[in-house]
């Protein structure tokens, strides 16, 4: 079986290639699902592009750090910088959510991208992870800073409130 | 209102969700451009103890410079600087540079020498009344006999029209009264009233005492440039 761990670590048939060859192979594996967790929490295109890369420079910088697969460990350091306050000229009120900015859509579910949009932000990026990343709960907890308890709950929150926005809004 | 959804129908349509994702062409630009990333284009790490041994060096010369700045300006900070427990045994190395130390003022044994006589700033003090300088010409002036000092060839005396005095923020003081080697000034002004003051003492003249008098030629001065510093804290601060 193939996992990202070893789609990431040294195997035999990857021994020639460089430490730094497969890092770029493991991140671009995981480069796309990062710039949608970052749009996810509410990023900009820009901003959720920037905080990738920045991500991926504190990934190589600290890689020997690493523990467990690449895939989460990366996550968790895009969530955290984008969980960091960004300068703004007009900061929201604390507790304010910023929704998902307009750009991303489903050609074949719209009504759940649009219900997504209306939850709270850390619902909405534990749903994402869970299901938009297929990760773990116990991933998720890792990459949220949580509990695995936690993470549940925040899960069951998050479905609970699509729940009540779909049976609400659709027709 | 539709019926209430049930828990596996919402969790089908969140798997689902991925494949189907559109990206808007903004957001399909960035994710090209992230495929594009390269570590070589990172600097290495190695740098960094560099940059960082560099970033400590460049705090500390700002702050032994920030200090020293603002003990030359403001006499009476160094003077607390300097009673510091810890950093004042660093800082007096700087402070006695700057004429202090910990307990007292002490630039008071500057000289400076000008066609061929010099001029030894003694002593000195300030208080709210009026600010004193001691002064010795070409070594005499406050030893032997002070009232028989200006009798003698070769005695003498701080022409009071070729004196100023200035502290480090520029302000003048104006001589009050004074004797051959007495200058009795105004007190000293606000701000170096409070912080201490960095005396600049410029004598362009020096007065041929013993040659004052009904008969005496029409010169009797000697010209030169004596530039003397002294560091003053007033006496309530002490």
């Amino acid at each position: 079986m193939v996992t990202a761990q070893n789609a990431v670590d040294p195997s035999p048939e990857r021994l020639g290639a460089s430490e730094s060859d497969r890092f770029e192979s493991a991140f671009r594996e995981v480069s796309r699902s990062a710039f949608l967790l970052a749009r996810q929490l509410g990023r900009g295109t820009d901003e959720a592009r920037d905080i990738v890369q920045e991500a991926a420079l504190q990934a190589w910088r600290y890689r020997s750090g690493r523990v467990g697969e690449f895939r989460p460990w990366f996550l968790t350091i895009v969530y955290r910088l984008c969980r960091r306050r960004a300068f703004e000229w007009f900061p929201l009120p604390t507790g304010w959510d910023k929704p998902v900015p307009a750009g991303i859509d489903s050609q074949i579910d719209p009504d759940i991208v649009a219900a997504l949009r209306t939850l709270p932000t850390r619902q909405r990026a534990a749903l994402w992870l869970r299901y938009g990343e297929d990760l773990t709960i116990s991933d998720v907890a890792r990459v949220m800073h949580l509990t695995d308890t936690a993470a549940k709950q925040l899960l069951f929150r998050g479905r609970e409130g699509l729940r009540q926005k779909l049976t609400t809004h659709e027709p | 209102m539709t019926p209430a959804l049930a828990s596996d129908e919402i969790d089908q349509r969140l798997s689902a969700l991925p494949a189907s994702l559109i990206l808007g062409p903004d957001d399909s630009r960035a994710t090209d451009f992230l495929l594009t990333f390269h570590v070589q284009d990172v600097r290495s790490n190695r740098g960094r103890p560099i940059r960082l041994a560099t970033a400590l060096l460049a705090a500390l010369m700002l702050f032994v410079a920030g200090n020293a700045l603002v003990a030359y300006y403001a006499p009476t900070y160094g003077q607390a600087l300097a009673q510091v427990p810890v950093l004042g045994n660093v800082s007096q190395v700087f402070l006695r540079g700057f004429g202090l130390t910990d307990q007292n003022t002490v630039a008071f044994n500057d000289v400076a020498v000008s066609n061929g006589h010099s001029i030894r700033l003694v002593a000195g003090r300030a208080d709210s009344l009026d600010t004193v300088l001691l002064l010795e010409i070409d070594g005499r002036g406050l030893n032997g006999k002070p009232k028989q000092y200006g009798s003698h060839p070769g005695d003498y005396g701080i022409s009071l029209g070729g004196l100023t005095v200035t502290d480090q923020f520029g302000h003048s003081y104006k001589l009050n009264s004074a004797g051959a080697t007495y200058l009795q000034l105004d007190p000293l002004a606000w701000p170096a009233s409070k912080v201490g003051a960095r005396l600049t003492v410029h004598v362009s003249r020096l007065q041929k005492l013993w040659l004052i008098g009904p008969r005496a030629p029409t010169d009797t001065t000697l010209a030169g440039d004596w530039t003397l510093h002294a560091t003053l804290l007033p006496d309530a601060m002490q």
